[in-house]
């Protein structure tokens, strides 16, 4: 049973076996398990429900629906947009649907740093087959590529790069190029269409629009959860909620996970908590064609194909390089990737039909803090602190060099990126340029999609904040099974590697094995 | 890129940070003064949440960042791009409302003297406003915040709406559909 705010009129007091705080990507996985165990489960989401028929397809209305702070949450000097859904769904229904594993040179590098010797392929390997299963991963279907991720394909095959295309958890996708925006088709797998209606049909009780707030602890290791009936959209308190229960499972994401264990006291003998942080920033980059070359980025599956050469993955560091992913459908974002205004500004924006869309990612080291503040109407404000390392900068100008140079090979004329002061790189003589890259707040705006990291997994309290069954080093009974949870970015992209972790888990404490 | 020596001491220790949000610091800038508004040619919309004077600041901005002819004859003005961003911003938002409203003051009374020049942004000549935005980029520093949060929120806006999309040659969304309804309930 789905319940929306709207619909609770009083106070809501109640008492269940399992409580799941988020519906995203770990928190689906999670409710789907309890609930198919028999316990008595309850799920709450801050976000509103929103389906198909709400999505229009339009960012300025659809970011402020479905994503965390209108999808302007950033790090505290305001040099990285951290994008968080924040739905019935959370982050995967905004995602675009890219489905790939952890690495297995992150998993060496776990086995190696940090002693996680449960972490193994093999031991993963029933929770991919029923991730996979349940999500309908698939490589991507041919008919929905579009030029502008092709033309990387193309362009690695001429000069023997890696790339490929990406393996998606989609269904009777139309490839309308909207998957930021929600899908109006019911097409992309998100847990909104799977574990979350699963857990549902299984009994399991889902309130949206209900943020949790704190948790109180009861004797004998059982838990009240207090939270609010917010507004939807204004996120203004309504109601009072108490929940009593047995087993608290936190998926609240990396940001608002460890916000709640800290507002309700738990952080104390947990000094890992809101620590080791990656974001593993991205840049956009748009490269203009001639105008009979049209890229139409805006339609087909946004971020299809990947140009992986650069990619250094090794067990000594975990994910490292830099490679390129195709983008695209965003005619407000991308209107930001140049430094002109005027006339000059909009003869650039002439050219969006012939005009290609990538992604620069540059894994990162864990290397930020969080910490939060409570409003009066107990609203968290996170602080994301992170400093991009000498070596990360050096690597990411590197990457930035090798894509524009990748780029003019392909057959751009100019090249743009998301920073407001860099001027446009004309042809490949100027890439050196690239070295006076200003890599600073203000200067370039850089985005995360993929925040991991603020409670991470290790063998004991000092080192982790859970173990690798994902509870709570200091408390029974709570679990954390979202992006939180990872010791180093665990893959170019964080959907699958999350399901997976929280599938081996719950399954576990759900039956035992 | 780092020349911050362009702009003034005082003027960079108004931002104590680099995001939209931080520019409430410069919120508190002083008015326009009564004279000034009755000059002001713009006519005013109903408005949620920007003043009469936020407003008329902000189309001077939007026409100089999006100015009508040349590639395509749309301007901001024609859509009257100042009260669009207005519809789009909750109340709630304070960091942000705050934000912009201190960098337009910011851009209105204190940006001129950066050039040299006395009065008001938008009396200039829009060759000049179009120096002083691009000044503000080129200054380094955080002179670039105002440029960069008032070029973001103005072409965001502008590129959103429908009427600019046969212009730049997008077809926009597969389905017609209006905002999502937030399902109201009692206060
Ligand atoms: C724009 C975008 C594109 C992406 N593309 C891809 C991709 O193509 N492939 C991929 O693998 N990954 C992608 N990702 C990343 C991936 O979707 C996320 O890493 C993953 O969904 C995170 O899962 P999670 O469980 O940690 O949190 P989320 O899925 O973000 O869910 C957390 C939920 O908790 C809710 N919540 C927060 N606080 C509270 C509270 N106090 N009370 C109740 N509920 C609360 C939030 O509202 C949210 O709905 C993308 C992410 C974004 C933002
Ligand atoms: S591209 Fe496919 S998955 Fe994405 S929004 Fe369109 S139909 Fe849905």
């Amino acid at each position: 049973m789905i319940i929306q705010g709207h619909e609770i009129f009083a106070p809501l007091k109640l008492k269940t076996h399992s409580v799941v705080v988020g519906s995203g990507a770990g928190g689906g996985v999670a409710a789907y398990h309890m609930a198919s165990a028999g316990y008595e489960t309850v799920v709450l989401e801050e976000g509103g429900y929103f389906q198909a028929k709400d999505f229009n397809q339009r960012e300025e209305d659809m970011m402020p629906a479905l994503y965390r702070g209108a999808g302007r949450q950033t790090t505290t000097d305001g040099m990285i947009y951290v994008w968080q859904g924040s739905t019935f769904g959370g982050s995967t229904v905004i995602n675009t649907a890219d489905a790939t594993p952890i690495d297995a040179e992150v998993l060496q590098h776990w086995q190696q740093t940090f002693g996680l010797n449960e972490l193994t392929e093999e031991n993963l390997a029933a929770s991919y087959e029923r991730v996979y299963k349940t999500l309908n991963v698939h490589r991507l279907e041919e008919r929905i590529l579009n030029r502008n991720n092709k033309v990387l394909l193309e362009t690695a095959n001429r000069l023997g790069y890696k790339a490929g295309v990406f393996n998606s958890n989609r269904k009777n996708c139309v490839g309308s190029g909207y998957c930021f925006q929600g899908c109006a088709y019911d097409a992309k797998q998100g847990t909104n269409l799977t574990y979350l209606p699963m857990a549902s049909e299984l009994g399991a009780r889902i309130y949206t629009d209900v943020r949790v707030d704190r948790i109180e602890r009861l004797s004998g290791s059982k838990y009240r959860v207090h939270g609010s009936v917010v507004e939807r959209g204004t996120r203004r308190f309504r109601h009072p909620v108490e929940i009593d229960c047995e087993r608290i499972i936190m998926a609240a994401g990396t940001v608002h996970t460890p916000a709640i264990l800290k507002r309700s006291g738990f952080d104390k003998g947990l000094p890992q908590l809101g620590k080791n942080i990656s974001l593993q920033p991205q840049i956009g980059m748009s490269a203009i064609f001639s105008d009979s070359d049209k890229m139409t980025s805006w339609r087909g599956a946004p971020q299809s194909i990947y140009m992986s050469e650069f990619d250094d993955h090794r067990a000594e560091h975990g994910l490292g390089g830099f490679r390129m992913e195709g983008v695209g459908g965003m005619a407000g974002i991308f209107s930001h990737f140049s430094n002109s205004i005027g006339h000059d500004h909009k003869r650039m924006m002439q050219q969006y039909p012939n005009t290609q869309f990538s992604a620069l990612l540059v894994p990162d080291q864990p290397t930020g803090t969080m910490d939060w503040e409570w409003g009066p109407d107990g609203k968290v404000k996170p602080k994301i602190q992170y400093t991009p390392t000498e070596e990360w900068k050096q690597r990411f100008k590197r990457g930035f060099k090798t894509a524009a140079e990748f780029l003019f090979e392909a057959g751009a004329k100019e090249i743009h990126c998301n920073s407001a002061v860099f001027g446009p790189i004309t042809s490949a003589d100027q890439l050196s340029r690239i070295d006076d890259f200003p890599i600073e707040p203000g200067m370039v705006a850089l985005t995360s999609a993929h925040v991991q990291g603020s409670c991470r997994i290790g063998l004991n309290a000092d080192v982790g904040v859970v173990d690798q069954n994902l509870q709570l080093h200091n408390l029974d009974n709570i679990y954390v099974v979202d992006g939180s949870v990872m010791p180093t970015t665990a893959s170019t992209h964080t959907m699958i590697p999350i399901m997976v972790m929280a599938d081996r888990a719950m399954h576990k404490l759900a039956h035992g094995a | 890129m780092d020349n911050n020596k362009q702009l003034p001491s005082a003027t960079r220790r108004l931002f104590l940070q680099r995001s939209l949000m931080a520019m409430a610091a410069v919120a508190a800038s002083p008015l326009m003064s009564a004279q000034e508004l009755a000059n002001a040619a713009i006519a005013t919309p109903k408005l949620n949440i920007l003043t009469a004077d936020d407003y008329r600041i902000l189309s001077v901005v939007s026409d100089t960042i999006i100015p009508r002819g040349g590639a395509f004859p749309l301007g901001a003005l024609d859509i009257d791009l100042a009260a669009r961003i207005d519809s789009y911003i909750e109340p709630e938002d304070t960091a942000l409302i705050q934000g912009v409203r201190g960098a337009l003051m910011f851009l209105e009374h204190k940006a001129p003297a950066i050039q040299g020049k006395e009065g008001l942004f938008s009396s200039m000549a829009a060759e000049e406003r179009e120096a002083l935005l691009l000044a503000l980029r080129d200054a380094g520093g955080d002179a670039v915040a105002v440029y960069t949060a008032l070029r973001g929120l103005c072409l965001f806006y502008f590129y959103t709406d429908e009427q600019a999309w046969p212009n730049i040659g997008y077809d926009g969304p597969l389905v017609k559909r209006d905002r999502p309804v937030y399902p109201q309930v009692e206060g």
